[in-house]
């Protein structure tokens, strides 16, 4: 079995959001178990702007926007998804928001959506199913090939602590303060199948030697099989970046897209130096430090392997990004993310409203929910 | 004084009928999952009473202070899970309360006061018990099998409605018997009684959320679990409405539902309360099983059967027949009326209080109604658990 071909993107550079989101009682701020009933109720509107889908257990549910080349009508239709969301929530008395983790929820008490891919996926797995009730954003890229493909997927790999910083919102779990700005990443990387993808640079190697070695093995089926955070998505004709926590807001979340969008546009200009397999060396450290320290981290760089600000080596990178920016039409997501560098992410916003209303972690929920609404 | 402090061997009736009701409860349900509890509790309290193993002794007031104490729990919990804003963001599923609740008070009085010739203020009664749900039981229920859905979630909050609905109507049952004579003593004695310990019940729920509140607010995180805070301020409010002669139930309602609307943080108090509450929550529902008599159930039996049958039919067609626009599926809008056939067994008190102005055939149905409870609470239990079939059908 071979992945085929690498359909190209119709327009370079598109970009596409998944959005996994929390649904929350309002009598506790627990994690609800509703998706089917929020379900039902958005397949009967017939103008949802995006698609949704049901994720892993019934506390959460994932939207996608459709493809999209500007960052302006990307935002505009997440908001226009988020205020539908909004509304059918209001309408079953639960309520939503974004965020990594939920914090407090005991993973005990979840449940498999009842969907052959997700049973399959708990018998496979176990407990770490309904561990796996974490929320992340995955961003698609549209590439004109394979090759290119394959090349961003590695050349942003040194780039990944930025996104993991930027959008980490997942402080607490289980009831806890982890101490980290993103806790989710550690529930991803128990799967067998997570990391980084192998470092291949030709699509038709990646396709022959490696896909069909591993669908020989029995393990896998299909790429969505990979958990990796940086994967290719030969069907779409894009690379998914997959280690962004889901930002407590859809402007964040745009914003995101459009700064993958304009890195990527720089990258693929392919002015820097090839990725080299041995960038992989500090991959794991650095992605701990961003996870551990957010922005504050210190991470260490790819090539002198001194130790850097991530604040400044983001804010560097943003200034750099301005040029290819004003290009995409999508300066409003970086100006959005150079004002978000200034304030602090959304954990250490997490933080600050557990400190502010004498640690009650439903306070936390509470505010998580206005902010996704846009009244926070 | 002296011979008070020892007791003799009928005072362990009340504690050996509760460890055998709960042993009992627990025996079965691991057998039959799907027999609810509280039906078991309520068949024990039915048989030990018409077994002439137990009668209401030395302990009465005790048990009923405990029993009251238990309902407090139940429906503290019934008030703070009343989302009110629920009602501004979907108008239907108000509307759905108020059209069934009220189409089943019509409806079963029309059939009984036209067509069986019962009088007209017992006719109403005979409605109004039969046009209760019960939020005790939905609750029970629903947190025993753990089940947080839409249909869980709006039978509790139908039932709830239903059940308020119930007490305005008994209220207004009282004002026209007042004037006709009939001396009947639902909450207090005459009119003005009634409506000054409705506005005592009610103040009474909201000086104690306002106090709770600012206390947690002032002791800030040093009281880490909240539960004995709200399961004493029950046990007081049920006494102060005992002293003050006011109705506990309202006050309670109250004291839930204005706790969740100041936002107070019950996310540490246990459910059910935890092991306190589900020990307590055994004893009203024995106590209710012990007032039935089962001379009475024999006489009203068949006529009790039609009518819980007509409830079901109104209460499931409104309930269907809004779903959709209300934003459910109109199977699960089907489980919903199902869901609340059980009338409300906090009812049986006033409803014993009422005895001599009932007349004795009424009372009989009445009587089978609540016998038929133990079935009913089944069917609702049926129509709860089935969702875990409609997630995988939708």
């Amino acid at each position: 079995m071979s992945l085929g071909l690498f359909i190209p993107s119709a327009t370079n550079l598109t970009m596409g959001i998944e959005l996994e989101l929390q649904l929350i009682n309002l009598n506790n701020f627990d994690l609800n178990p509703s998706s089917p009933d929020l379900i039902y109720l958005l397949s009967q509107k017939n103008n949802f702007p995006g698609v949704f889908t049901p994720e892993a257990t019934e506390g959460m549910i994932e939207i996608n926007t459709t493809i999209h080349t500007k960052y302006s009508d990307c935002l505009a239709q997440l908001q226009d998804i988020r205020n539908i969301l909004v509304e059918s929530c209001d309408k079953l008395n639960i309520g939503i928001c974004g965020g990594g983790t939920h914090p407090f929820q005991k993973w005990t008490d979840q449940k498999i959506f009842p969907k052959a891919r997700y049973e399959n996926m708990s018998d496979l797995y176990g407990y770490l199913s309904k561990q796996f009730t974490v929320f992340g954003q995955h961003i698609h890229i549209g590439c004109p090939s394979g090759n290119d493909a394959l090349y961003l997927v590695h050349a942003l790999n040194i780039y990944v602590p930025h996104f993991i910083a930027l959008a980490a919102s997942s402080p607490f779990i289980q009831g806890i303060d982890t101490k980290f700005n993103s806790a989710r990443l550690n529930t991803v990387s128990a799967f067998p199948l997570s990391g980084h993808a192998p470092y291949i640079l030709d699509w038709e190697e990646f396709d022959k030697k490696y896909f069909t070695k591993m669908v020989r093995t029995g393990i896998v089926q299909s790429m969505k099989d990979f958990y990796w955070d940086i994967r290719p998505k030969p069907e779409f004709g894009t690379v998914e970046l997959r280690i962004c926590d889901t930002p407590l807001t859809v402007e964040k979340a745009a914003a995101l897209a459009g700064y993958l969008q304009t890195l990527s546009c720089w990258l693929l200009e392919k002015t820097e130096s090839i990725p080299e397999e041995d960038n992989y060396l500090i991959y794991n450290y650095n992605k701990f430090q961003a996870c551990r320290f957010g922005l504050n981290s210190n991470f260490i760089h790819t090539k002198n392997f001194e130790p850097m600000s991530l604040y400044d080596d983001i804010l560097t990178t943003l200034h750099k990004m301005m040029p290819y920016a004003k290009k995409l039409q999508s300066s409003a997501a970086i100006e959005y993310l150079l004002n978000s560098l200034e304030i602090g992410n959304d954990a250490h916003y997490l933080r600050q409203q557990y400190d502010m209303n004498k640690n009650n972690k439903e306070a936390i929920v509470g505010k998580a929910m206005a902010k996704f609404r846009g009244n926070g | 004084m002296i011979e008070n402090i020892y007791l003799s061997y009928s005072d362990l009736i009340w504690p050996a009928i509760l460890a055998l009701a709960w042993l009992s409860g627990e025996l079965i349900c691991k057998w039959a999952k799907f027999i609810p509890k509280v039906s078991i509790y309520m068949a024990a309290g039915c048989v030990f009473v018409n077994c002439h193993l137990c009668a209401f002794g030395t302990y009465d007031k005790y048990i009923t202070v405990l029993s009251n104490i238990a309902v407090g729990l139940i429906l503290f919990e019934c008030g703070y899970r009343a989302n009110l804003s629920w009602i501004r963001t979907n108008p239907w599923v108000g509307v759905t309360a108020l059209i069934e609740s009220l189409s089943t008070l019509i409806i079963i009085y029309l059939f009984v006061h036209y067509i069986i010739k019962i009088p007209f203020i017992s006719s109403i009664i005979l409605a109004a018990v039969l046009m209760s749900a019960s939020p005790e039981i939905s609750l029970k229920i629903v947190n025993s099998l753990k089940i947080l859905d839409q249909v869980a979630e709006r039978s509790l909050y139908l039932s709830t409605m239903n059940f308020i609905t119930t007490i305005v109507v008994f209220v207004i049952i009282h004002s026209l018997t007042v004037k006709s004579g009939l001396q009947l003593h639902i909450i207090g004695g005459k009119v003005s009684n009634v409506l000054i310990s409705i506005g005592l019940s009610i103040v009474c729920g909201i000086i104690f959320s306002v106090f709770i509140f600012k206390f947690i607010k002032i002791t800030g995180g040093f009281i880490q679990n909240i539960t004995i805070t709200y399961s004493i301020a029950i046990i007081l409010i049920v006494v102060v409405a005992e002293i003050g002669h006011f109705s506990f139930i309202l006050s309670v309602l109250i004291l839930g539902l204005v706790s969740r609307h100041l936002r107070v943080d019950v996310g540490t108090t246990e459910k059910n309360f935890g092991t306190l509450g589900e020990l307590l929550g055994i004893i009203p529902f024995i106590v209710f099983g012990s007032m039935i008599a089962w001379s009475d159930v024999i006489i009203g039996f068949t006529i009790a059967l039609v009518l819980i049958g007509i409830k079901i039919v109104i209460k499931t067609t409104c309930v269907a027949v809004f779903s959709f626009i209300s934003g459910i599926s109109w199977i699960k809008g089907t489980l919903i009326g199902v869901a609340l056939t059980p009338v409300s067994i906090i009812f049986v008190f006033y409803i014993q209080m009422l005895n001599e102005n009932i007349n004795d055939y009424t009372h009989t149905i009445i009587s089978a109604i609540w016998f038929l409870n133990i079935f009913s609470t089944f069917i609702a239990q049926q129509a709860l658990a089935k969702k875990v079939f409609l997630n995988k059908v939708l």
